[in-house]
């Protein structure tokens, strides 16, 4: 009996992934994330901190972690780091003059190594906004 | 009969501490045997561990001989070496005793600050400076990964954008009064740079609103529909409406806020805040256009990011005096 409930709580675990989400301040990760989970988004502000949501998808259980993006809490986003199953970067793909700030950052997280097993997602979020840059022109960035 | 059943007892109970003597024996062995598997696996991957250690080291050693341009390469595959043998390290822990773990990462972290320390002296990393400035193209940094270079890249970000920018604004002028319409501005971005002393009127309802560099600038607003972005402003005023506000690295900027979810400021100083009062005509409709709800004014929970401290109320910012309030914008 032991053993079997030892052996469901692995399984259960294995189904569980956590799944972290960054990017510059004002790029929309806690919008994006309030859409996924059909809340409304019209009442967001900055986040100061971070946002968990668990979502259910085939069978999944995703437990997203939104993390502020400002740039006096970005030191902090490194202990979240731990356990990531999943990074999701979250570009503002009309803010053009930031675009080499979010280049570097990223560049600085995937130099992490407690990142190195984590899946990246790089998320070009904005893209219906009239002055941003296409898909193709930010994987040149 | 009664003696014969004595030594029977007692053969049977020599013969039983007999077997018991060989259990004991044979356990011995078997521990011993184990023991000496465990010391192997850790004697092998002590061996395996020093050998490709020493492999890095003398890697290490032959930088100097190496090239200048040769140098990135063999920096990365030294630190790729260096992160095989982690996880070499990290993969054996089973088997391994605490104190040797330690050691060994002692060892890798003695290995990545050498590496660390020889990058740096080999490769300089390459400042950026404004030297070509005045020939009005500033040359890009070369792009690298390193640590350092980040802080430098920040503070320098703005001048340096590759990118043609297309959308709507003002860029580069001083002492001018501006003016944008309902049409160009609908559903737009709008951006404002480097600015000085000029008046900036944007009527309808943009969809976001990017301002950076203005100095003592009047920009006055109507409302935008998600989030307005200002850094690097200095003694100005801001008469706006928007869903969110960051205003960023500031100084000296008085801000007449509509705000529906909330406004932050980071590394700003002497910030103060009035309720928006801008009247202009139409306004009515592009509130509504903006989807802004009127009712709702959020103009004093502002959150300073350099300010954690629920208790007392940030230095960096206050609420307007009334009397040092301005009642009414020229929107003409």
């Amino acid at each position: 009996m032991g053993f079997l409930t030892v052996l469901k709580k692995m399984k259960q675990k294995e189904k569980e992934m956590r799944i972290l989400m960054l990017g510059l301040d004002n790029a929309g990760k806690t919008t994006i994330l309030k859409r996924f989970n059909g809340e409304k988004i019209d009442t967001i502000s900055p986040t100061l901190g971070f946002n968990i949501k668990t979502l259910e998808h085939r069978g999944y259980t995703l437990n997203i972690w939104d993390v502020g993006g400002q740039k006096s809490i970005r030191s902090y986003w490194r202990n979240y780091f731990e356990c990531t199953d999943g990074l999701i970067w979250v570009v503002d793909s009309a803010d053009r003059h930031r675009l080499e700030d979010c280049r570097v950052e990223l560049h600085q997280l995937l130099q992490e190594e407690r990142l190195s097993g984590a899946t990246l997602l790089v998320f070009a979020n904005k893209l219906d906004l009239p002055g941003a840059l296409s898909a193709e022109e930010l994987r040149d960035v | 009969m009664e003696v014969l059943e004595g030594r029977c007892d007692k053969i049977c109970d020599l013969l039983k501490r007999e077997t018991e003597r060989q259990l004991e024996l044979k356990k011995k062995q078997d521990d011993k045997n184990l023991s000496a598997a465990e010391n192997e696996k850790i004697e092998y991957f002590d061996n395996e561990f020093n050998k490709k250690r020493a492999g890095i080291e003398n890697d290490l050693n032959g930088l100097n001989n190496l090239e200048t341009k040769e140098l990135p390469e063999q920096f990365d595959s030294i630190s790729k070496k260096i992160l095989q043998l982690q996880k070499f390290v990290a993969s054996s822990n089973i088997f391994l005793r605490v104190y040797d773990i330690k050691r060994y990462q002692e060892i890798l972290n003695e290995l990545n600050s050498k590496c660390n320390r020889l990058e740096e002296q080999l490769l300089p990393k390459k400042k950026f400076s404004f030297k070509n400035r005045n020939k009005n193209t500033v040359k890009l940094p070369v792009p690298s990964d390193q640590k350092n270079v980040v802080d430098e890249v920040d503070s320098s970000s703005l001048s340096k954008c590759y990118i043609p920018v297309k959308n709507c604004g003002f860029e580069n002028i001083s002492n001018q009064n501006l003016k944008m319409d309902r049409e160009t501005v609908s559903k737009n971005d709008v951006r404002l740079q480097n600015l000085s002393k000029c008046t900036i009127k944007i009527f309808g309802n943009p969809s976001t609103l990017h301002m950076s560099k203005m100095v003592e600038c009047i920009v006055l607003s109507g409302p935008v529909s998600t989030s307005i972005f200002a850094n690097n402003c200095r003694n100005c005023t801001f008469v706006v409406a928007c869903q969110q506000l960051r205003l960023h690295s500031s100084q000296s900027v008085q801000i007449y806020l509509h705000v529906t979810s909330r406004a932050i400021i980071e590394d700003c100083k002497d910030i103060s805040f009035a309720p928006y009062n801008l009247k202009y005509n139409n306004i009515e409709q592009d509130f509504e256009d903006s989807g802004l709800n009127k009712e709702k004014n959020n103009w004093t929970a502002i959150d300073d990011f350099n300010w954690l401290n629920v208790d007392k109320p940030s230095p960096n910012w206050r609420v307007l005096d009334e009397k040092h309030m301005q009642k009414n914008w020229s929107t003409q």
